[in-house]
């Protein structure tokens, strides 16, 4: 196995690099092919390496090559295949996949679509060398490329310029918590003199780290996880992203990169697992925003808004479900939430691309019977991820909840489980504007919707399928197939927490019953608003103006910003810049430079071009040396 | 008479072979007025040896073969820097045909030159024994002359020849004062034996005497300050893909004359000559940047910067002696190769742009404005290898300055390393400010390219660019060759 994880991914690198060099004059329009090739083969690899990893208990590590190594400084190019990465390498590489099919249909005719497909496959690229990286450094490198490929893609349509603040934003903001990754790998060297992930965990395990570096390490690692995941307060940017276009909001903005943050902490899991601490204000953090953003999600007239806060919310559960030590759950969840997440982007997708670019759910309505596979697709990840038996969404969500209970949080249960509720209701309020009553778009648009053509139906009905059976690979307790194929990697991690794997009991199916009761009251209650009663929203918007406001303009988190990090950096950057920049930075850089030029010109006469001031040169060298080795 | 080993000098041998065939196939090659025509033939005969000689070369790694009454040697070390020379003359003769048939100096001796200069490079890398040095690099020294010259009718070209021609003398000649010494005082030429005879007396003046004039005619090849003159004029003068060639192959010949014949022939004196070469590098490092600051030419600022990174090099030449350590050593090695690709690939770039317009280029910082419009592709490759030489990260300039400043700091010199981090972050003002131009000045006239890049120019860009790249990448093999190159030295 050792001797091909590394084609995984080179495979979609080759792809890019020729679809970026030959695009433009070469390839054009047919550019989707090799890139859908060489993640077609990404995916058949990870594949097989998940086959052949089953049961393996110790991580296969490859070391490419030494970038450079001195002394005991050793940076290593080495990739690690465990049950971890095969699971993330499988997510990655196969809803890519989907995802370059479909946007061959729905990219087709862009002015950039070799750009597209180029950026698309660089993009697969980083996060496979990201879930694949054997140690931090590279697990950074992978991480800052994901960001790089993120900013370019929400920024496609560079000509708008919201979609170009829309990337600086999602830039800046990753930033902050980068800050903070960054901090925690140069913490993680000096701690354990070593950057591999092997040799870190093993110390842990060891023990005799003191405990405060340990906090350290955590936190700085969470505080990248957060920025890159999105969760509060670095949300802000993940609704903003949207403006790229649907593919890349459904592959990087819902699918995979946003899960990075969560994989990054799995990955992590023994140093989390170690100070209990940290573990507390990962689920704080995620109930939080789980709720928070669900909250905001019931007010979007976007339909893609809507699916970004509700992205912000699962990941908020994710979290949750990694701050009680529920590791494989909360893969589990990423795992699912991947799959109807990317399928509830792409019908989303659809949708608008049937309408010609409509986005407001306001201008939409009565699509069921004009669009009827995007609609039965949609409504399969409508279904799960709001939550409702059989689909994928119950089985994690319901994992989550169990396994919050069981660990006795039982605030972070209750949160989560209204969060639940919200949850379905802003779900199916999305449905029932878009496909339900009376059609609201203006006649023209009305008369050219269309359905989608193959291209992207197809992976619409793939995802649809995974979104109704994925959830079967993690039934609860001892029935889980992924817990107990996860088991190897979070062994030690879950010793340290001292859980075990336990049967169900009376309270797991009580806790389900009740989850599902509340997911069907929160769509009851969304069906009656938007199809019995339609005069309800305006109604109640009215009524409650105060609270619809806060929560339609997002908690004013964005102004709160504006008014305070962003203006006080900005004055402060200002100021920094009129007095300690202009003045002293600069004048120590013009003074030298004033200096070096200054010896250049007073040099200058010597290289006069005269052959005898050369031979003069050379004899002073010469008498000078000849002086030194006489007299001294 | 004793036939002696020819092995290890079959590589010279083909491409002697080579250089007369192109003498002697030129003739027949059909011409179109003076300097015009087709010379695929003869290109193709001088790259075919090349590559045999490097084949050949590779074919006999791990040997160890003594020859000529022990005159020369094959070893790795010898094989690495033969290796090397082939590459940089093939890169060099790849870019030259566009440029040559540009100034209608298109001839077939001009590469029969070539290959003569590298058969001198070779012997001096193998060469164990002052005479032999001495020859070779004659040899080397005199076929520069010629293709300095090599645009006869042009004064510059002129110039650039007579001024190399005549401080190349001078150095050659206190270089044979200084051999003679040695010969004196140890009754041997050959390394080794010197080696044996002064081993114990390493501090007498005489000696020192004797080892610093050798040092310093070495110094001028290498254009080390203060024999560092004649540089700037010579490669501004010089056709540039002579100037490229100037820069890479004789200076890496020379040091790797430098470290063969001070490391095994005065060990006595270690101390001394690497206090010489410390000295020098400062000297060096500091004229090489502050010159290359206030230039307003390319070419001339190529010119300084080469000698600022001799600068560099010699400070890993000059660590290797003071501490009695190999590990400077090997990073001067591994700078070499990286510095033949960067610096062929960018000196390069100006070759192609001055073919593009034979008569109006000048090599100034003004016509390179809008360069990132009109050509990007030369932009992006000349920024590619100006980034290099500063030493970025991820290109092969910066795994070159690590490995040769963690040698020096490794040596215990750490003061040193400072100075030379601290020039060559200067130098970073000279290199960005050609990126600046190229991409973000508005151009003054209309400077469009004729040609896209293409055919051996545009091969001898790729595999420079590509070369560069890799070894900032993927440096590790590249070290471990150099490291069981340089242990072959101590055999």
């Amino acid at each position: 196995m050792g001797s091909y994880i590394w084609l995984i991914p080179v495979l979609p690198l080759v792809a890019f690099i020729i679809t970026l060099i030959f695009g433009k004059w070469w390839i054009k329009d047919s550019a989707h092919w090799l890139p859908v090739l060489a993640m077609a083969g990404s995916f058949g690899l990870s594949l097989a390496a998940f086959i052949q990893i089953r049961g393996s208990a110790e991580p296969v590590v490859v070391e490419l090559w030494r970038w450079f190594s001195v002394g005991s400084f050793q940076v290593p190019f080495s990739l690690q295949m465990d049950q971890l990465s095969s699971v993330m390498c499988l997510v990655v590489s196969g809803i890519s996949l989907l995802i370059f099919i479909y946007s061959k249909g729905y990219m087709h005719g862009d002015t950039g679509y070799y750009r597209f497909f180029a950026y698309m496959s660089l993009f697969g690229f980083s996060m496979l060398l990201l879930v694949l990286a054997g140690n931090y450094l590279l697990l950074y490198l992978g991480w800052e490329a994901v960001g790089l490929c993120s900013y370019y893609l929400i920024g496609y349509f560079y000509h708008k310029p919201e979609a170009a603040a829309a990337g600086k934003k999602a830039f800046i903001v990753n930033r902050v918590g980068d800050f903070g990754f960054g901090l925690g790998v140069m913490l993680i060297f000096v701690t354990f003199g070593t950057l591999d992930y092997v040799g870190v965990f093993q110390q842990v395990g060891v023990g005799g780290i003191g405990e405060g570096a340990l906090l350290a390490i955590a936190l700085l690692l969470f505080m990248g996880a957060m920025g890159k995941s999105a969760q509060f307060p670095l949300h802000v940017w993940l609704p903003d992203a949207m403006e790229g276009p649907t593919p890349v909001s459904a592959l990087i903005h819902a699918a995979t990169m946003v899960t990075a943050g969560v994989y990054l902490v799995a990955r992590s899991a023994v140093i989390f697992a170690s100070v209990p601490t940290a573990l507390l204000v990962v689920g704080i953090i995620g109930t939080f925003t789980a709720i928070f953003a669900a909250v905001i999600g019931i007010c979007q007239k976007d339909i893609k808004k809507v699916l970004a806060y509700s992205t912000v919310s699962q990941l908020g559960y994710m979290f949750m479900a990694l701050g009680v030590g529920a590791w494989a759950i909360a893969i589990f969840h990423l795992m699912t939430h991947a799959f109807f997440k990317a399928l509830l982007f792409l019908g989303a997708g659809s949708v608008i691309h049937s309408l010609g670019g409509e986005q407001d759910m306001d201008k939409m309505g009565g699509l069921r019977k004009r669009i009827p596979a995007t609609y039965y697709t949609l409504v399969a990840g409508a279904l799960a991820l709001s939550g409702i038996f059989p689909f994928a969404g119950f089985w994690s969500k319901d994992d989550i909840l169990g396994s919050v209970w069981r660990d006795g949080q039982y605030l972070f249960w209750a949160v989560g489980l209204i969060a639940a509720f919200i949850t379905a209701f802003y779900t199916f309020r999305m449905i029932f504007m878009t496909f339900f009553g009376k059609p609201r778009m203006d006649e023209e648009t009305g008369e050219h919707i269309h359905e989608s053509p193959w291209s992207m139906i197809v992976p619409l009905i793939v995802l649809a399928l995974g979104a109704l059976l994925a959830g079967f690979l993690g039934l609860p307790g001892k029935l889980g197939v992924l817990q107990s194929f996860l088991e190897p990697v979070f062994g030690s991690a879950n010793h340290i927490l001292g859980i075990h794997e336990h049967s169900l009991a009376a309270t797991d199916y009580v806790l389900m019953v009740v989850s599902v009761i509340v997911a069907m009251l929160g769509i009851v209650l969304a069906w009656f608003m938007y199809v019995k009663r339609t005069d309800l929203p305006a109604l109640a918007g009215r009524r409650l103006q105060p609270v619809y406001r806060v929560v339609y303009n997002k908690f004013y988190v964005d102004e709160f910003y504006a008014a305070t990090v962003v203006r006080l950096t900005v004055d402060g950057s200002r100021w920094v810049w009129r007095n300690f920049d202009e003045k002293i930075i600069d004048g120590a850089v013009h003074g030298t430079a004033w200096l070096w030029q200054r010896a250049g010109q007073v040099a200058r006469p010597v290289q006069s071009g005269r052959v005898q001031n050369y031979l003069l040169g050379m004899f002073i060298g010469l008498f000078v040396v000849v002086t030194v080795v006489v007299f001294l | 008479m004793q036939v002696p080993d020819l092995v290890p000098v079959i590589p010279e041998l083909i491409l002697l072979v080579a250089a007369c065939a192109v003498l002697l196939v030129e003739p027949f090659l059909k011409t179109e007025g003076p300097g015009r025509g087709d010379k695929t033939a003869v290109m193709g005969i001088a790259l075919a040896g090349l590559a045999g000689s490097l084949v050949v070369s590779l074919a006999l790694v791990g040997q160890h073969r003594v020859s000529f009454a022990g005159m020369l040697v094959l070893d790795d070390w010898a094989v690495f820097f033969k290796v090397l020379f082939a590459i940089g003359a093939g890169l060099t003769i790849l870019m030259s045909p566009l440029y040559l048939e540009a100034h209608r100096r298109h001839l077939g001796e001009y590469y029969a030159l070539i290959l003569f200069a590298v058969i001198g490079m070779d012997l001096m890398a193998a060469a164990r024994d002052f005479i032999l040095l001495y020859l070779a690099l004659e040899l080397m020294a005199i076929s520069s002359y010629l293709l300095a010259a090599f645009f006869r009718y042009r004064a510059r070209s002129n110039e650039s020849a007579l001024k190399y021609f005549l401080t190349g003398t001078f150095a050659s000649a206190i270089m044979l004062y200084g051999i003679s010494l040695v010969y004196g005082q140890s009754g041997a030429t050959n390394y080794v034996a010197v080696g044996q005879v002064l081993g114990g007396q390493g501090g007498s003046v005489a000696v020192l005497f004797a080892v610093f004039l050798v040092a310093m005619g070495l110094a001028f090849k290498v254009s080390a300050a203060p024999f560092h003159m004649w540089t700037p004029d010579v490669y501004q003068g010089a056709p540039t893909p002579v100037a490229a060639f100037f820069s890479v192959g004789p200076k890496a010949a020379a040091f790797s004359a430098i470290m063969a014949a001070f490391v095994v022939a005065f060990p006595g004196a270690v101390k001394e000559w690497g206090l010489l070469f410390i000295v020098l590098s400062i000297v060096t490092m500091l004229v090489g940047n502050v010159f290359a600051l206030v230039q307003t030419n390319v070419k001339r600022m190529l010119a300084y910067s080469s000698i600022a990174h001799a600068g560099y090099l010699l400070t890993g030449v000059g660590a290797m002696g003071w501490a009695g350590n190999s590990y400077p050593g090997q990073g001067v090695m591994l700078y070499l190769a990286a510095y033949t690709f960067m610096n062929l690939g960018a000196f390069g770039v100006l070759a192609y742009l001055k073919s593009q317009r034979p008569e109006s280029f000048d090599h100034t910082l003004k016509q390179m404005a809008g360069l990132g419009r009109s050509s990007p592709w030369a932009a992006v490759l000349l920024s590619l290898f100006l980034l290099s030489l500063t030493g970025i990260p991820g290109t092969a300039g910066f795994i070159g300055k690590f490995y040769v400043f963690s040698g020096v700091v490794w040596a215990g010199l750490w003061w040193l390393a400072v100075i030379g981090v601290l020039l060559s972050a200067v130098s970073a003002y000279y290199y960005l400010r050609v990126i600046i131009y190229m991409f973000f000045r508005e151009p003054e006239g209309e400077y469009a390219v004729k040609h896209p890049i293409s055919g051996g120019m545009a091969g001898s860009l790729a595999v420079s660019a590509i070369a560069t790249l890799i070894i900032g990448i993927v440096p590790s093999w590249l070290w471990d060759a150099v490291g069981s190159a340089f242990i072959t030295l101590f055999r």
